[in-house]
């Protein structure tokens, strides 16, 4: 797993992807440190961390198995 | 060069039964005045309701002479043992022996937490033996008793010969239910944190699931589902669903829950209630809640069937396609150690989204040449 930061709150989780369209997300600490996550279903991935973990995989910091 | 073969780690059950809330049924099972009995938690319970109004639960088992209050009588708030009539009271305290001069000090039995949300009743198991945080509380549905939802509908099911970790497994199984509950996941996510672990479902179905319905429902195929499924705590499973037949969506919220029995055998108990639909009387709306709860049963009794003939199995051996189970299984850990002993892993967040493009593609080119066959 590779850590990604969110650009928005600076919380740093691990990341990683089986494909393009799989993601493992692990948090460490405390979720709260997340300043949206109060206003978010619990199941919901916070869309600041989405948006880091799109462009931490766009910048290759994040690698995706090419398909099979 | 030896070709390696790999081997089932069947592990065994854990001897100790899972803190958390435990839901044993909904409150009107036992409202009637008569005790109780349920065998659970390695033991047997006895649950009435007193005098006051209240739900009671306590060990069944008299620890004077080992009599089983379920089967004795209600006493004012007290329960009676059919044996020597020795009356128990709901705090665990015996009140009353009624042909000695005094009670003797300390007689005392096991007395259950109780909680009764929206109908239900709980009972708090912690083999530390310490009361319930308020944190760990059960959800209550949003407008339960405002008369937009239908009343429980509610079945149980006996799981004969299972640890109870088999149907917390359903929740990243994302392929069992296409080949288990004739589902087809388009869309499936888990995220597990602290106490509480989520399954997020979006699929079609691909057979005639809604027939029976006295309702137009327009064609099968177009059935869409939407599924939000909660676990809060080791045992208690809140599924919103929402069921889309045409332009008609049917809201729903599914409860799945267990408690154990011994720890290789538990009661699978679920109930729903459905909002009702407009422009039908209660009663239709009852019937199909009622229909809408006995298809899911047939499923459960598709799981059942697995889990009678499985093995346990503590190492599987995992695809790309396959849900978190390790971390899943990781999760449900916290649950059956000391809290002391409960460790970050177990409880920090986790999401987990499956990629479900690889299997749609499949199932729907299996499903269409099983109905060109059929043509």
């Amino acid at each position: 797993m590779e850590p990604v930061t969110c650009s928005r709150c600076g919380t740093t989780v691990e990341v990683s992807k089986a494909s393009a369209a799989q993601t493992s997300i692990q948090w460490y600490g405390d979720s709260s440190s997340c300043p949206l996550r109060s206003d978010l279903a619990v199941g919901d991935t916070c869309p600041s961390l989405s948006e880091s973990i799109r462009d931490a995989v766009l910048r290759g910091e994040v690698a995706v198995p090419s398909e099979l | 060069m030896t070709s390696e073969v790999r081997t089932i780690e069947a592990g065994t059950a854990p001897e100790r039964f899972a803190r958390g809330w435990h839901l044993l049924g909904l409150t009107r099972e036992f409202a009637d005045g008569n005790p109780h009995g349920i065998e659970a938690f390695g033991t047997k319970l006895v649950i009435w309701q007193g005098a006051d109004g209240s739900l009671k639960v306590l060990d069944a088992y008299c620890r004077h002479m080992g009599g089983d209050l379920s089967q004795g009588t209600v006493q004012g708030d007290n329960v009676a043992c059919p044996f020597h009539s020795w009356r128990w009271g709901g705090d665990g305290k015996c009140q009353q022996i009624p042909y000695a001069r005094r009670v003797p000090p300390r007689a005392r039995t096991r007395a259950w937490p109780t909680l009764v949300v929206d109908g239900q009743l709980f009972v708090w198991n912690d083999p530390e033996g310490n009361p319930p945080p308020s944190e760990v509380t059960i959800p209550a549905i949003p407008g339960f008793d405002g008369g937009e939802w239908t009343d429980w509908v509610w079945d149980k099911t006996l799981v004969p010969s299972s640890h109870c970790r088999e149907v917390i497994d359903n929740m990243v199984d994302m392929a069992h239910f296409y080949y288990i509950h004739k589902g087809l996941p388009t869309y499936f996510k888990n995220v597990f944190e602290g106490h509480v672990c989520t399954q997020y479902y979006a699929g079609t179905t691909h057979e005639a699931a809604a027939t029976g319905l006295p309702i137009e429902i327009g064609e099968y195929e177009g059935q869409q589902t939407k599924s939000d499924a909660t676990y809060y705590g080791p045992s208690y499973l809140v599924d919103k669903l929402w069921n889309t037949y045409g332009d008609m969506t049917i809201e729903s919220v599914l409860i799945t829950c267990h408690y154990p029995i011994t720890n290789n055998s538990f009661m699978l108990n679920y109930g729903m209630v459905m909002k009702k639909l407009p422009g039908m009387d209660d009663a239709t709306n009852d019937m199909i809640a009622g229909k809408m709860l006995a298809m899911i049963g047939e499923g459960f009794l598709e799981d059942v069937k697995i889990w009678k003939n499985k093995t346990r199995i503590d190492n599987p051996l995992l695809c790309e396609e396959d849900g978190p189970v390790y971390q899943l299984r990781r999760w449900y850990e916290q649950f059956y150690v000391d809290v002391a002993d409960i460790t970050p892993e177990m409880v920090q967040r986790f999401e987990f989204e499956i990629d479900t493009t690889k299997a749609v593609d499949f199932w729907q080119k299996e499903l269409m040449e099983k109905e060109a066959q059929k043509a």
